[in-house]
């Protein structure tokens, strides 16, 4: 079942339309979700027993249809995972969920996997296939951002929390070169945002200004959230730092994937990047 | 304030406290070693003069009353660095996020900006409705305009539902 979690669903358009191009040329079908809702991440702020109701219920709605699921966001990642492990540590508390959960027409009769977008790509179809069907090589030079849910905790990282290189390999395999950078593996300040949203501008400047200085073509990530911190206050983050060449692209590698396969920018909803991605496409040869 | 008024008051936070650990991940505040590892590593710690390994030694302590009056919990931008390298298993973040629980609870949230994000999650189950974006920064789009089946929400009686009956839990 794919989940996109709220960001993706509601604003990240992108993701989910490149995303949908993608998976079916690896021969996976993804299965929408019936009833949409949040995965529950935001409150567990305030209230944890309503984060698990909420994380169950998605878990629910994948095993009522004895599913998987897989899912652009590293919150939701996280959140899920985390949820399916208190439930499966404590079957007081299952018990008690599913009480919950059939009163709405839900059952967790088992636990569904859940996977998120990198672990489909390096896992289960992995870099050998994606070579095999890269029609146009990407030659461009990009920074990578993996986001922190998906590295930490260590029991759900998808790769080595200290030194990942999943994301790196996904890029070198369809053209695309990588280096190293010491903002690599910031966190967006997401969190932040709520509190001190200058901080977090703040912050997330030094990362962009890292990034342009070494000359990458563009940052990459994987994350909606992420996306959502480096793209859409991109403009934001150039206006208080009073320089207006703080402009870099921010793509989805599932969207430059997508390219490589031979979709157009469109398809994979290039339009709807709210940063520079003109000068991007520009340095994509051959298209 | 008595100091016997004091420690009732606090009895009340770590009695509140003890019951939300049953039902989150496997906290342990009271075994931290104040190695500090977690403050090397945090991400606010970088910007502010915020300490997790202060935050647990309180929370061992018992002193919670002005942690959860006070901004400084909700500074942590849940990176979970402090988790993954906490030797004693701590999980620092996740303390914070039960703070945070309690001063919800008992105070309210910091900011207007988390009860607008709280407010919509509890109301419509997402945060936010389907918001317009930009082809190339010009035409507007929603979902159905790229060929993206619409949402359907959860319908508001089952959301009213889950969020009424998972207090029981």
């Amino acid at each position: 079942m794919f989940y996109p979690g709220c960001m993706t669903a509601t604003q990240q358009y992108a993701y989910e339309l490149a995303v949908k191009r993608v998976f079916p040329v690896f021969g996976i079908e993804l299965v929408d979700i019936d009833e949409f809702s949040c995965c529950g991440e935001p409150l567990r702020n305030v209230n944890v027993k309503k984060w698990l109701v909420f994380a169950s219920r998605i878990l629910a709605e994948a095993s009522t249809r004895d599913l998987d699921i897989v899912t652009t966001c590293n919150g939701c990642y996280l959140s899920l995972n985390e949820a399916r492990s208190v439930l499966q540590e404590n079957s007081q508390i299952m018990y008690k969920i599913n009480q919950v959960l059939r009163k709405i027409g839900l059952e967790l009769s088992s636990l569904p996997r859940v996977k998120h977008v990198i672990q489909l790509l390096y896992n289960d179809i992995g870099i050998e296939q994606i070579k095999e069907k890269v029609k146009h090589e990407i030659k461009i030079k990009a920074a990578t951002h993996y986001g922190c849910h998906i590295l930490r905790p260590r029991e759900f990282a998808v790769d080595n929390p200290y030194n990942p290189t999943k994301l790196e390999e996904l890029c070198n395999a369809i053209g695309i070169k990588t280096e190293d950078y010491p903002e690599r593996l910031d966190c967006c300040m997401l969190m932040l945002d709520h509190v001190d949203l200058k901080k977090a501008n703040l912050i997330r400047a030094k990362k962009l200004k890292s990034i342009i200085e070494r000359k990458f073509d563009c940052l990459i990530t994987v994350c909606p959230l992420c996306q959502n911190e480096y793209e859409t206050r991109q403009r934001a983050i150039a206006r208080l730092m009073k320089n207006p060449k703080l402009r870099i692209p921010v793509v989805y590698y599932v969207q430059l994937l997508g390219i490589a396969l031979g979709f157009s920018p469109e398809d994979v909803g290039l339009h709807l990047n709210t940063s520079p991605v003109r000068s991007l496409l520009s340095k994509i040869t051959e298209l | 304030m008595a100091l016997a008024q004091e420690i009732i008051r606090e009895d009340k936070y770590i009695a509140e406290l003890e019951k939300l650990r049953e039902i989150s991940l496997q906290i342990d505040p009271n075994v931290c070693l104040q190695c500090n590892k977690c403050v090397g590593s945090c991400t606010a710690a970088q910007v502010y003069t915020f300490r997790p390994a202060r935050i647990m030694r309180y929370v061992a302590l018992g002193m919670i009353s002005h942690l959860i009056a006070g901004k400084e919990i909700w500074l942590c931008v849940q990176c979970l660095r402090c988790v993954d390298l906490c030797k004693m298993n701590v999980k620092p973040a996740e303390v914070i996020i039960l703070l945070r629980n309690l001063a919800t609870k008992f105070h309210e949230l910091p900011t207007a900006s988390w009860k607008r994000l709280i407010e919509s999650v509890m109301k419509i189950g997402s945060m936010s409705e389907e918001v317009e974006q930009f082809a190339w920064k010009k035409t507007p789009v929603k979902r159905k305009d790229i060929g993206l089946v619409p949402l359907k929400f959860l319908p508001g009686e089952k959301l009213k539902m889950l969020l009424q009956i998972g207090e029981e839990i």
